[in-house]
């Protein structure tokens, strides 16, 4: 059998099956609707949290721990997908027969120490928070980073598509006793599921999991988890702004208005394949490969989040024109302008990649997630779907797309010391 | 076909060399949805002085030529350019070129024989006209100012060229615009003769796929052709002085916090031991001294030093070694300051040494895990050491204390490049 869910006491099992891998995979996730307000707290939490237990006081010592479990790997994340945000703590370890026996269980054992038994002290706090702070002035230095968060925010800075990771004003205010009451607030009010990804015997190691995980919380419906726009700007925003770049970026921003579910999950995908999805799409060969504007060209489309964006990196001078083609493009598509080998080719690049990753770890337990929340698909099933859309309704699907924000984020000094 | 195996990680290579020299190595994976084949040869940035074809003399070539053919070589007569075609397949293609390999892979689920016969064409039919040569001059000078916003991309270029005096691994793998825009159709057929020659490259297959059927295919593809007669490759021979070319030096950038990026030149000829053994026990050492379960990462956080973790790499060029260490901190000097005296005094334990032995041996069988990776590790231990990645196990298994310490008693390392990245604004 290659999945199976069980019911745990607060939380649910998900065991996927993967033969002949060597390393297995454990995941807990938190889910929740997301808030502005928590946040950084959230993600002070999901950082302190894999830091130091009670057991492991030091950095060092919880490390040194890893390492004699045969170096497994200790992780955490906040994912958020449409309007819920995922609270992830995972640990990936050496197959049983690589190692020595018994270190499953040692393994399971460590993982039970880092949820459960969580050291909170001010001198960790401090730690904590300084790395953060350090995380946000790192964020500063990537232009495209800031290029990025930039157009979000200038486009609606109170959608959930344009919340940052974490805010230092937020973090200015917060205190250790707040970190202590999120942590009981995230394990009892959380939707939690815990998945299991591995060559193991699924009764065998159910029966570890169920023992040594309990959670207060209990399993939560969400509704509304795409992001839904009720405006759109009839002239597009612009933004300029000057900074240290050698090479200028230009980002600009739509909103999608009333997409369909098969839309949403089949043609924009297609739409967006044909834009600016890879080297054959339409801004690559324009932007790049004819007029030599560019080193990228591309589009990101983001299904629960209704929005898509293209970026380009450019210079400066070619502002005007690169904008120019791009709205171009765009109205081409609108009319139609792109033939059957164009939404082939668009096809059968997504389906690779689908194929290519469909076996992966982390790919199995995202399909779980979204089969959870957004009633997604099999692969296969997906698949099917994704060959039968027509140029008919990529064009429909278009029209959809609004112009909201143009974002130019430019400079033009040489960093070239020769 | 030779047949490697490895029965304790459960694992086969399967290996030829073909008539024209071509080396094949194919590892599979059952389990994989994918394919993934390289093909590759063993040039890089570095190679750029050597006596071309029917020629005497040394000739150095302009830096980023490597680097600037492998774009290229995408260009085809008559014919789309090579990604586009992939593309419109579906078919996953990308390439890289690095100071010592460039490769061309695809990532595959169908049609195999089409493709993998469509790879070895396009990468063995260089185009180059006077107007293609020139329209690249402006993406890859594009792509040489996008690196340049990147602050980490300037230190370590900074660093590698203060590290070598006259070796060429001194250079960026892309070269500077100026340097770039001297590139000449005839020069990048020069580079290609020489280096792209089958005796000169390989090919590595990953991932789902039949041993026989694979090497059948690129067997037959490279039957159909006909190479000129291999001459041994003639690289300048380069004189590299134990010093560093410079000692210390602070550049300004666009970057928020300070970094720190160290090199150390370590002479291993006198070590007699092969270099990818050494990898092994310089890893040990490096992971030791630096990373989150050494004493002094944990003293130099408590102190503000570090706020961050401590990166290590480490190369091999010539006749050393060189260790890379970088980090962000508010402290440099200090920082800098207890870097050098723990290089000083390398000092493992037993139990130190035992617990790097298990995450040397979970990082090497966690490769397998994944045949992108994997595919790159082959390539990456073909060029370098000019080994099969999986006989490095048996290396892993026999690592030994003792020979560790006889390793860091010899080792001398007086000579370090320091590079310090500031903020404009400081």
């Amino acid at each position: 059998m290659d999945y199976q869910k069980i019911s745990g006491q607060g939380f649910n099992l998900h065991l996927i099956e993967k033969k002949l891998t060597k390393r297995n995979i454990v995941e807990i996730r938190l889910a929740d609707k997301i808030k502005y307000e928590d946040i950084t707290k959230r993600y002070f939490l999901n950082k302190y949290l894999i830091s130091i237990t009670n057991n492991y006081p030091t950095e060092r010592l919880l490390s040194i721990k890893t390492e004699d479990l045969y170096n497994v790997h200790l992780g955490s994340t906040i994912e958020r997908i449409g309007n819920i945000s995922l609270f992830v703590i995972g640990i990936s370890f050496l197959n049983e027969k690589y190692t020595e026996k018994g270190m499953i269980d040692q393994t399971i054992k460590f993982l039970k120490e880092i949820v459960y038994n969580c050291n909170f002290n001010e001198e960790q706090f401090k730690v904590i928070k300084k790395r953060i702070i350090e995380e946000i002035k790192d964020e500063e230095e990537s232009k495209k980073y800031k290029a990025t968060i930039s157009l979000k925010e200038a486009m609606d800075k109170n959608s959930p598509f344009a919340f940052r990771r974490v805010y230092l004003k937020q973090l200015n205010s917060l205190t250790l006793q707040d970190i202590k009451d999120y942590y009981q607030q995230v394990i009892s009010e959380s939707d939690i599921n815990i998945y299991a990804v591995g060559d193991f015997s699924f009764t065998a190691f159910s029966k570890k999991i169920l023992k040594n995980f309990s959670f207060p919380s209990k399993p939560k419906l969400f509704k509304n988890n795409c992001l839904i726009h009720n405006k759109f700007r009839l002239l597009s925003k612009k933004v300029m702004k000057k900074d240290k770049v050698n090479q200028s970026i230009l980002k600009i921003g739509f909103k999608l208005k009333d997409l369909n579910l098969f839309e949403q999950e089949y043609v924009m995908p297609i739409y967006n394949e044909i834009l600016g999805g890879g080297s054959n799409s339409k801004l690559f060969n324009e932007v790049r490969e004819k007029h030599s504007l560019a080193y990228y060209s591309s589009s990101l489309y983001s299904p629960y989040d209704n929005v898509l964006y293209i970026s380009s990196g450019i210079s400066k001078e070619n502002y005007r024109l690169t904008k120019k083609l791009i709205s171009k493009i765009i109205n081409d598509l609108q009319q139609g302008k792109f033939t059957e080998e164009d939404i082939t080719s668009a096809k059968n690049n997504m389906i690779n990649r689908f194929n290519m990753n469909r076996k992966e770890s982390s790919f199995l337990i995202s399909r779980q997630v979204l089969k959870q929340y957004y009633k997604a698909k099999d692969i296969d099933e997906v698949i099917k779907q994704i060959k039968k859309v027509t140029k008919k309704q990529i064009i429909d699907a278009s029209k959809k797309i609004k112009l909201d924000t143009i974002y130019f984020l430019y400079g033009g000094e040489s960093n070239e010391t020769d | 076909m030779k047949q490697i195996k490895n029965d304790k990680i459960n694992e086969t290579l399967y290996y030829e060399k073909l008539k024209n020299g071509l080396e094949v190595y194919l590892l599979k994976n059952p389990e994989e949805t994918s394919i993934k084949i390289s093909f590759a040869t063993k040039y890089g940035s570095m190679h750029n002085s050597f006596v071309p074809k029917n020629k005497k003399n040394y000739v150095d070539y302009p830096n980023g030529i490597a680097h600037f053919l492998e774009h290229k070589l995408f260009e085809m007569e008559d014919k789309e350019n090579a990604l586009t075609q992939f593309q419109k397949k579906g078919v996953y293609v990308n390439a890289f070129t690095s100071k010592n390999i460039t490769a061309y892979y695809l990532v595959l689920t169908e049609n195999i024989e089409e493709n993998v016969n469509d790879l070895l064409d396009f990468v063995q039919s260089p185009y180059f006209t006077d107007e293609n040569v020139e329209k690249e001059k402006g993406i890859i000078s594009e792509e040489i100012k996008m690196w340049d916003d990147f602050p980490e991309e300037k230190l370590f270029d900074t660093l590698f060229l203060n590290t070598f005096v006259n070796h060429p691994y001194r250079n960026s793998i892309a070269g500077r615009i100026k340097d770039i825009k001297k590139i000449t159709k005839e020069d990048l057929r020069d580079n290609y003769d020489v280096f792209y020659h089958p005796q000169n490259m390989f090919v590595v297959v990953t991932g789902n796929f039949d041993e026989k059927e694979i090497l059948k295919i690129i067997k037959d593809n490279q039957n159909k052709k006909i190479f000129d007669p291999f001459n041994s490759i003639i690289l300048k021979h380069i004189e590299e002085p134990s010093k560093v070319y410079k000692d210390k030096e602070i550049i300004k950038g666009n970057v928020e916090k300070t970094k720190i990026a160290i090199n150390y030149k370590i002479l291993i000829s006198h070590l007699k031991i092969k270099p990818e053994k050494l990898e092994f026990y310089f890893n040990i050492i490096l992971m030791n001294l630096f990373d989150k379960t050494s004493e002094i990462n944990e003293k130099l956080k408590k102190l503000s030093v570090l706020t961050d973790g401590i990166k290590i790499d480490i190369d091999f060029v010539d006749n050393f070694s060189v260790w890379t260490i970088m980090a962000e901190t508010e402290k440099p000097e200090e920082l800098l300051k207890n870097i050098v005296k723990s290089m000083k005094n390398i000092k493992v334990t037993e139990e130190e040494f035992e617990r790097k032995k298990k995450v040397l041996i979970s990082e090497f069988i966690s490769h397998f895990n994944n045949s992108n990776g994997l595919n790159q590790k082959i390539l990456f231990t073909k060029a370098n050491f000019n080994i099969d990645f999986i006989s490095l196990f048996n290396l892993i298994e026999k690592l030994n204390y003792q020979e560790l310490l006889k390793i860091i008693a010899k080792l001398d390392m007086s000579n370090k490049t320091v590079v310090i990245l500031e903020s404009k604004n400081s």
